[in-house]
C-alpha cells in the first residue's frame, strides 16, 4: 500500500515531527512519510504540556531554581547583600518565536476540534509565579523589567488577590506574578492530533520503525533505510529525532551536532478535584493540574546521558516543593514518576532549517524544554523553507551554522569533542 | 539541593521481597547456614496468598477450613517461629521500586518512606490473579477466587450467601470446597478447560501423587455435596442493578468461544472468577532485569536453573519466575538461597550441587504435574470476545472496549501507544487489571509477537506514595 518514493521523509514522530508532518501535508501537494520509533525517555510523552511562551523564555521552571540557589548563596556569603544577577532570560527573538507559535496553537485548537474531531485539551490557564520571600520578588521584578514590550500580558497579584483566585495555595505567600497568556495542553494528545490530521491529509506513517541508515548521492540525500531493510526514497529528509537527533546527523551529515539529552524528572499525583485555576511556578518547581485532575510536578535539569532512572532525593525535592505551595497535597498520593530527555543545545535554542554543503536535509531538532509550545512555528518554518517562502521569523539564529566559528569550521563537532575529553 | 534532603536509610545484607512460600523458604535455607536476612512483605503476617490468613488465635478451631489448608498454615507459621531470630521482618511494608543506584529499594513502611540498601536481593513477589473482562465484571459481588478464599481463610467474612465459580485450574474445586465448608451455597463450578484436554495429559498428574489424591478427594467431595462441576463451560455475563443478581454461563469450545445458544442464567449474590495468574514482575522490570515470555506460565523474570537472574547479586524465585504454584515456589526459594550462599562464600559449590540436585528433582516432578494443566488452563482467545463495546477494560481510568478498538483502528501498534491514546494503565494500579487483556487483544488483532507489542512499563512508585511520606520525616528529624 505504501509508496517507496516520497518528497519528504520526517524522522521522528514526537510533537515536532508530527507537527511538521501536519504543516507539510496541509496543501496535499507533497508526498510525506513519517518514521518513528518510541524510545524510552522521548520528551513529548514525558512533557508537562505547558504552553508557557513567556514563562519559558524568561527562565521560569528550571531557570528559576538555578537563580534562587545562586542568589541565596551570594546573599549568605556577602552579608545579606542582594545579588544583581540577571534572570535567566532567552533572547528577545526567541520570545517572539515562542509567542507566535503559542498563538498559532491557540488558532489550531478550535480548527482541529471542529474539522477533525480531535481535542488536545487546550486550557486557558495563565501561569502564576508564586512568591514566598524577597528573593522571589527580586527575581520576578527582574523578569518584568526584562520584557517591557509584554507588560500588558503581566499582572501582579497581591497575597489577597492570589488567595482569592487560588484558595489552595499556601497563605505563606507574598503574591504572584501572572503571565496571562501562558496556557497548557495535553502534550501527547497534541502530538496525536497533529499526526492524526497529517494522516487525514495523506501522510504515510511507519510506526515502531527505526531508520538504520540515510542514503546519499554525492552531497544530496536520496532516501533512508528502515530496520526491516526496506528503502524509502525521497528528496528531503527532516531530522526531528529529539534527543537522538545526533544519531541521524551522524548518518546523514557524517558528524554529530550539539544536541544532547537533558534529563527531567516529574511526579504525578492521583486524580484530584479541580483545585488549581492556573499553572503554577515557584522557585522550587512548576505545578500543573491537567484536564483529568492529576497534578503534574516538575522538573529537574540533569545531564545524565540517556539515563531515565527516577531518583528519590530529586522526587522528594519536587514533592516537598509542591506540598509547600499547595498544602492540600499532603493528604493525597504520588501516583507515578518518570523522567524524560529534553533535546538540549548549548544556547538552549532549537536547530532548524538547512545545513551548508548538504542538499535535501533539514533540521527540526534541539527544542530543549519548549518543544510543545514551539511546535507550530517549527512546522510553519519548515513549510516555508520547503516551499521557498520567507518564514514568519528570521531563522538565522536557529541555523546549525550558528555553531560555526568565523573560519567556517564546524564548532558543533569541536564542542562535542571537548565535552568528551572533559 | 538533593544533599539536604533527609531520607531514613537502613542496610541489610540479604533482602527478600515477599514472604510467601518462596520467600520464607529462602530465608530458612539461609538461616540454616547462620545467615540472617530481611523479609519485606506488604501484609501483617507472612504466608503469601496461599498461607495467609492464619487464624488469629490458635485455640480456636476454624472448621470452615479443610484440614490440609489448616495444617499447612500452622506448619508455615511454625517454620517461621523456628527461625525468626534470623529473620528481620519488615511487615506491612510496600516496595515502591528501585532508587537512584542499584542495591537500593524505596520502601513505604508504617513510619513513612525509607531507603533499604542491600548487598543481595531475592525477589519472591509471587503472582496475582488475572482479571477477565466480561459484561458486568465490575459489579459489586464479582470477585476473584483468591479474594473469596482470603475472605474465608480470615474466618471473618463470606463473599455472599450463594456463589457461582467460573475459571480454570485446580484452584476452582479447592475454593468451591472451602466456600461450601464456610456455609456459602455453591450453585455451580464452571471450568473453561475441556476434560478431554486434561485427560490427554493425565499421565503427568502421576508425578505428584499427593496433590493428585488431594485433587481427586476434592472432586469427590464436591460430588458428595452435590455441587455441580462443569468442564468446558465459562462466564458470559453478570447482571444486577447495584450488585450482581444473575450470572450467565455457556459452553466454551476448544478456543473458549461461548456458545450463546446454550447459555443459562443462575441467580446468585456473588460470583468468583479465576482465569489464571500473572507473575508479579513489576519490581524486577523496574530493576532492569531480563524477562521472558512463556505462553503457559506468563511474562516472567528470567532465571537460570539455580534461580540467578541477569544481574549478579539478584536472585528470583517462586511464581514471579513462572506460575507453577506453591510447591515449586518453596523449592525454588531454597535454590535461590543456595545460589546466594555460594556467591557469598558461605557454601562450597560441590555441597551446593549435591543439595540442589535433590531439590531440582522435586521441582522437575512438581513442574511436570503442574504442566498437565498448561494446555487445559492456558487462556484461549475466545475469552477476548466477551466484553461488549461499552464494557470497561481499565477500571482505574474507566476506559471501555470501544476506546481500545478505536485506538487500534487509528493505527496503534504497541502497548505504550495504546496507553497514551486511551489512558489504559495510567491509573493507580498501573495496569495490573487491564494489561493482560491489552497484550492478548493487541497480539490477536495485530498478529504480532509480544516483543513487538511491548509492555506497559511499571513506574516508581509501584504503589501510591503519600506526599506526606516524603515530608514528615523531615519534620520529625529536624
Amino acid at each position: 500500500m505504501t509508496k517507496k518514493n516520497y518528497d519528504i521523509i520526517i524522522i521522528g514522530g514526537g510533537v515536532i515531527g508530527s507537527c511538521v508532518a501536519y504543516y507539510l501535508s496541509k496543501d496535499k501537494d507533497l508526498s510525506v512519510a513519517l518514521v518513528d520509533y518510541k524510545k524510552p525517555g522521548n520528551a513529548t510523552r514525558a512533557s508537562a504540556g505547558g504552553l508557557w511562551a513567556v514563562g519559558e523564555s524568561v527562565g521560569l521552571g528550571c531557570g528559576v531554581i538555578f537563580f534562587r540557589t545562586l542568589s541565596q548563596k551570594m546573599a549568605e556569603n556577602s552579608s545579606a547583600e542582594v545579588p544583581l544577577e540577571n534572570a535567566h532570560q532567552l533572547p528577545d527573538h526567541f520570545l517572539n518565536f515562542a509567542l507566535k507559535s503559542k498563538y498559532l496553537i491557540d488558532d489550531l485548537y478550535p480548527h482541529f476540534k471542529s474539522d477533525y474531531g480531535v481535542d488536545f485539551k487546550h486550557e486557558k490557564t495563565g501561569l502564576k509565579f508564586v512568591m514566598y520571600d524577597k528573593y522571589d520578588k527580586i527575581y520576578a521584578e527582574e523578569i518584568a523589567r526584562g520584557i517591557p514590550q509584554l507588560s500588558h500580558q503581566l499582572e501582579w497579584l497581591d497575597k489577597e488577590e492570589l488567595l482569592k483566585q487560588e484558595p489552595y495555595i499556601t497563605p505563606d505567600n507574598i503574591g504572584a506574578l501572572m503571565f496571562k497568556d501562558d496556557d497548557q495542553v495535553n502534550p501527547y494528545l497534541i502530538q496525536q492530533a497533529y499526526l492524526e490530521v497529517a494522516k487525514c491529509n495523506g501522510v504515510d506513517t511507519f510506526l515502531q520503525t527505526t531508520v538504520t541508515d540515510v542514503i546519499k548521492q554525492g552531497d544530496k540525500i536520496s532516501g533512508v533505510v528502515l530496520d526491516n531493510n526496506d528503502t524509502l526514497h525521497c528528496n528531503t529528509v527532516i531530522n526531528a529525532a529529539g534527543a537522538w537527533a545526533s544519531d541521524i546527523t551522524s548518518m546523514a551529515l557524517g558528524y554529530e551536532i550539539p544536541v544532547s539529552p537533558v534529563k527531567g524528572q516529574i511526579i504525578l499525583s492521583e486524580r484530584l478535584p479541580k483545585i488549581l485555576k492556573s499553572c503554577i511556578s515557584t522557585s522550587d518547581c512548576y505545578i500543573a493540574q491537567k484536564d483529568n485532575g492529576e497534578i503534574l510536578i516538575g522538573s529537574t535539569t540533569e545531564e545524565k546521558g540517556f539515563n531515565i532512572d527516577c531518583t528519590f532525593p530529586e522526587l522528594q525535592t519536587l514533592s516537598r516543593g509542591a506540598s509547600k505551595c499547595i498544602p492540600y497535597l499532603k493528604t493525597s498520593n504520588i501516583k507515578r514518576s518518570w523522567a524524560g530527555l529534553r533535546p538540549g543545545t548549548p544556547d538552549e535554542l532549537p536547530i532548524l532549517g538547512p545545513v551548508d554543503g548538504v542538499e535535501g536535509y533539514l533540521n527540526a531538532c534541539g527544542h530543549f524544554r519548549t518543544g510543545i509550545v514551539t511546535s507550530a512555528i517549527t512546522g510553519q518554518i519548515l513549510y516555508d523553507v520547503v516551499h521557498g517562502n520567507t518564514p514568519p521569523v528570521d531563522i538565522t539564529p536557529y541555523l546549525l551554522s550558528r555553531f560555526d566559528n568565523k573560519g567556517g569550521k564546524n564548532l558543533s563537532k569541536k564542542y562535542l569533542g571537548e565535552k568528551e575529553i572533559a | 539541593m538533593s544533599n539536604n534532603a533527609y531520607v531514613r536509610r537502613v542496610k541489610e545484607e540479604v533482602v527478600i521481597v515477599g514472604g510467601g512460600s518462596a520467600g520464607l523458604n529462602a530465608a530458612i535455607q539461609l538461616a540454616r547456614r547462620g545467615v540472617s536476612s530481611a523479609i519485606v512483605d506488604e501484609n501483617p503476617k507472612l504466608g503469601g496468598v496461599v498461607y495467609r490468613g492464619a487464624p488469629r488465635q490458635s485455640n480456636i478451631n476454624y472448621q470452615h477450613l479443610e484440614k490440609t489448608t489448616h495444617d499447612k498454615i500452622y506448619q508455615f507459621q511454625a517454620l517461621y517461629k523456628q527461625y525468626q531470630d534470623y529473620i528481620n521482618l519488615y511487615n506491612q511494608t510496600q516496595v515502591l521500586g528501585q532508587l537512584q543506584k542499584h542495591n537500593e529499594l524505596g520502601l513505604l513502611t508504617r513510619n513513612g518512606f525509607c531507603e533499604l540498601n542491600y548487598k543481595r536481593l531475592i525477589v519472591a513477589t509471587g503472582c496475582y490473579e488475572r482479571a477477565v473482562q466480561f459484561p458486568g465484571w465490575t459489579l459489586p459481588g464479582v470477585i476473584t477466587i483468591g479474594c473469596a478464599q482470603l475472605q474465608v481463610k480470615s474466618g471473618l467474612l463470606k463473599p455472599g450467601k450463594s456463589i457461582v465459580l467460573v475459571g480454570t485450574g485446580p484452584l476452582l474445586p479447592i475454593a468451591a470446597k472451602q466456600l461450601h465448608l464456610s456455609g456459602v451455597r455453591v450453585l455451580g463450578v464452571y471450568e473453561a478447560g475441556h476434560f478431554s484436554t486434561l485427560a490427554k495429559e493425565a499421565y503427568k498428574l502421576m508425578h505428584n501423587p499427593k496433590l493428585l489424591l488431594q485433587g481427586l478427594h476434592c472432586m469427590a467431595f464436591l460430588k458428595m455435596a452435590k455441587i455441580p462441576f462443569h468442564y468446558g463451560w465459562g462466564i458470559v455475563e453478570a447482571k444486577g442493578d447495584d450488585k450482581v443478581n444473575d450470572v450467565t454461563v455457556a459452553p466454551y469450545d476448544e478456543q473458549w468461544n461461548a456458545d450463546l445458544s446454550r447459555a443459562k442464567t443462575i441467580s446468585v449474590d456473588s460470583l468468583a472468577t479465576g482465569y489464571g495468574f500473572i507473575p508479579r514482575t513489576e519490581l524486577t522490570q523496574l530493576l532492569g532485569l531480563e524477562h521472558r515470555n512463556n505462553p503457559f506460565t506468563g511474562y516472567q523474570t528470567a532465571v537460570d536453573e539455580n534461580y540467578r537472574t541477569s544481574v549478579s547479586n539478584i536472585y528470583a524465585a517462586g511464581d514471579s519466575t513462572g506460575f507453577y504454584g506453591s510447591q515449586v515456589a518453596a523449592e525454588s526459594g531454597k535454590l535461590a538461597a543456595i545460589s546466594c550462599l555460594v556467591d557469598m562464600g558461605k557454601m562450597l559449590t560441590s555441597e551446593a550441587a549435591e543439595l540442589s540436585s535433590t531439590i531440582k528433582g522435586k521441582i522437575k516432578r512438581y513442574k511436570t504435574f503442574q504442566s498437565s494443566f498448561h494446555k487445559f488452563s492456558s487462556i484461549k482467545e475466545g475469552i477476548l470476545q466477551l466484553p461488549n463495546s461499552d464494557t470497561t477494560i481499565c477500571r482505574c481510568e474507566n476506559v471501555n472496549k470501544m476506546a481500545v478498538d478505536k485506538a487500534l483502528a487509528d493505527g496503534v501498534k504497541d502497548c505504550t501507544s495504546l496507553k497514551m491514546k486511551t489512558r489504559i494503565g495510567m491509573g493507580d494500579c498501573q495496569g495490573k487489571m487491564c494489561s493482560a487483556f491489552c497484550y492478548d487483544y493487541l497480539k490477536k488483532n495485530l498478529q504480532k509477537k509480544p516483543t513487538e507489542i511491548g509492555r506497559l512499563k511499571p513506574r516508581f512508585p509501584l504503589v501510591p506514595l503519600p506526599f506526606s511520606a516524603t515530608i514528615e520525616q523531615e519534620e520529625t528529624h529536624d
